[in-house]
């Protein structure tokens, strides 16, 4: 990609917030992704779903 | 938070930009921008589910279930890529589909469930971040 194109990735990035963009720059930078990248990325995916909620802000459900 | 649900459309757009790399570049920036959009919405929902403490633990657990599947399959997708070493560029393209498929759903759902409001926090500030992107 050239500079232009990534420029106007970037803009288009940008709603999506400042990090989600920079995480895009650095996707698309690594032209030759190592395995190690590959890693990287899909290690988010693993992260427990419950990790960032407070387990004491969760209401149980209503009896039926 | 429709703003988020963009974000396939934006990958698509990507792999299409990427046209001039490699499919396995490509396959990478995909699914590598379709795991930050989903670890975003996650802490997105999470940070709702804190402060509001309205949150029911079967719409807890019903994202939950949708998520579990989403990292299912990017879970087969790092085994792929990690078996195959360099990887196999046209089956990187099709497993990258199923991710992006999954994530899809993880956030569609938050989508429904979020308020409004908070989409807004999603956002950060971001003009002064422009520059040293480029």
């Amino acid at each position: 990609m050239n500079p232009m194109q990534i420029a106007a990735l970037v803009m288009q990035c940008l709603p999506y917030g400042i990090e989600f963009a920079k995480e895009i720059v650095k996707l698309i930078h690594a032209q030759n992704p190592s395995l190690a990248d590959w890693n990287a990325a899909l290690d988010k995916a693993q992260i427990p779903f419950r990790q960032d909620i407070n387990p004491g802000a969760v209401l149980p459900d209503k009896p039926v | 938070m429709n703003r988020i649900l963009r974000i396939i459309p934006l990958a698509c757009l990507l792999v299409v930009m990427g046209c001039a790399t490699t499919q396995q570049h490509s396959a990478y920036v995909t699914v590598g921008a379709l795991t930050e959009a989903v670890q975003q919405a996650r802490l997105a929902y999470s940070h709702h589910v804190n402060t509001c403490v309205c949150v029911t633990e079967s719409e807890v657990a019903k994202v939950e279930a949708v998520y579990n599947k989403y990292s299912a399959a990017a879970k087969v997708v790092q085994d792929v890529v990690n078996s195959t070493a360099n990887g196999n560029p046209d089956v990187l393209v099709q497993i990258s589909s199923a991710v992006a498929a999954s994530a899809g759903d993880v956030l569609q759902l938050i989508e429904q469930l979020l308020p409004a409001n908070e989409t807004a926090k999603l956002k950060t500030s971001l003009p002064k971040g422009v520059a040293p992107l480029l």
